[in-house]
Parts: structure tokens; C-alpha cells; sequence
């Protein structure tokens, strides 16, 4: 299946430790792999993983990364530099604007 | 921050309806709604408040949505918020969802007996697993917690 030009969204909520975020790393490189472009937004739990080195290597290879402000903030986290900061109306526009989009929670 | 996101576009996008009553809201129709699916009892955890949020951050993107409330989370209901993980918070979204129109489309063997339940008296769509599997089916999205 050719995927290359199409648009990936990524959606996890669950906390690093979780397997999801193992989910999360694998289709993101595959997507990657094919010539797909990545949209991951981690929100609730999962924006403690932010600037796990791993999903870090994938914004190194050109996966955009978002982070849900108001989660940080709710959990007493510093806002990272490593991605991109912001609310609901980006998570609406990866569930829209992207070709597949693959919740996990 | 937009900017990031600058070059998504939306695969297919259907006429706008700019009947939408009172707020004035623009909608776009036509295409398949985005469901949330919540099973998750918000007197134990706090993710069922966590994605009534994000549903309603998403309907108040223009984004058609269709909110199921299965087994325990049908709790999201509950007069009394107290008892239930960020309550505080249940009770705005909830609140923001009616004034938006947004029913809650109701597991029917989940739904409490209690007297109380919906006392606000919110609009419910009741639903079988029959009937949720064709929302499942129907969805352009789905979001599952």
C-alpha cells in the first residue's frame, strides 16, 4: 500500500508506561517509513511523554508533535519547547484534516 | 502554534448549513459525524470527564459529534456531581453540550434506575449494542475511552 503523501493522525491519551505508547511508535515509523507524513497530539496522561527521546526521534524525522496545554498545566508541567503547545481546536484539525487517524486510550 | 497544521485540509468537506438556530453556529454537514464512545466510570476515573472535554472541544470546532455513553459512564449523568472524579468540570461541559444541543446517546441496559439520574434533563438518545455498533460503523471517526 502506498502511502506516501498521505497524512497520518495520532491521537494517545494513556500515560507513558503504557503499551499504547509502544502502539504509537510503531505506526508512526511505519508511516514514516512509507513517505507519510505524522501528526501525534498527546493529551491527558500521555503528555508526560513528551519529550521521551523516542518520540523525539520521530519529530526528528519529521512527525509533528503536539501537546496539549491544558493537560500540562492540570498536572503541574512546564510547557516543552520540544513540540508544539496548544488545545482542542488542534486536535480537531488532526482528526480532520488527516487522511487515517488512530485514537489510542 | 497553528502553524504546524497549517497545511492539513480536511479530505472532503461538505456545504455549510447556515440555518444553525440562535448562536448561529456554522456546521459542517454532510459528512459523517466524529463518536465518542465513553465507557469509562467517571466515579473512579478521571477520563470520563477527560473525553466529555475533548467531545466538546471537537463539536465546538464545527465538527459533527455523537457522544455514546455506555456501561458504568452513563454515571456522567448523575444529579450529583460530587461523588463523581472532577465533577466541577462534568457539570460545565455537560451544561455547555445542552446549550449546544449535543444529546447523549445512552446505553439502554446501562441507563440507572435512579430517580435523579438526568435530572437537568438533557437530551438522550437511547441505544442498544445493535444501534452502537451501527453508530461504529457510520462514524468518520471514532474515539474510544
Amino acid at each position: 500500500m502506498d502511502v506516501t503523501g498521505k497524512k497520518l493522525g495520532l491521537m494517545m491519551s494513556t500515560a507513558p508506561e503504557h503499551s499504547n505508547l509502544e502502539t504509537v511508535l510503531g505506526l508512526a515509523g511505519a508511516a514514516l517509513d512509507g513517505g507519510a507524513g505524522v501528526y501525534l497530539y498527546l493529551i491527558d496522561d500521555a503528555v508526560a511523554a513528551v519529550e521521551d527521546p523516542r518520540l523525539q526521534a520521530l519529530a526528528g524525522r519529521g512527525a509533528r508533535l503536539f501537546v496539549c496545554a491544558y493537560g500540562c498545566q492540570k498536572r503541574g508541567l512546564p510547557l516543552s519547547e520540544k513540540a508544539t503547545n496548544c488545545g482542542l481546536v488542534v486536535l480537531t484539525d488532526v482528526i480532520n484534516g488527516t487522511d487515517r487517524f488512530v485514537a489510542l486510550n | 502554534m497553528a502553524r504546524n497544521v497549517a497545511t492539513l485540509q480536511a479530505p472532503a468537506s461538505g456545504p455549510i448549513d447556515r440555518t444553525t438556530p440562535s448562536d448561529a453556529r456554522l456546521r459542517v454537514t454532510g459528512s459523517p459525524p466524529v463518536l465518542v464512545l465513553i465507557s469509562e466510570d467517571p466515579r473512579v476515573s478521571h477520563r470520563a470527564n477527560e473525553a466529555l472535554r475533548i467531545a466538546l472541544g471537537i463539536v465546538a470546532g464545527e465538527s459533527p459529534v455523537t457522544i455514546v455513553l455506555g456501561g458504568p459512564a452513563t454515571r456522567l449523568l448523575d444529579e450529583d456531581t460530587d461523588g463523581l472524579v472532577d465533577g466541577d468540570d462534568i457539570a460545565k461541559f455537560r451544561a455547555a453540550l445542552r446549550r449546544l444541543q449535543v444529546p447523549f446517546h445512552v446505553e439502554t441496559a446501562a441507563r440507572p434506575a435512579d430517580a435523579d439520574w438526568n435530572a437537568e434533563g438533557h437530551p438522550i438518545v437511547p441505544v442498544t449494542a445493535a444501534d452502537v455498533a451501527a453508530l461504529v460503523a457510520q462514524a468518520r471517526r471514532l474515539l474510544v475511552f
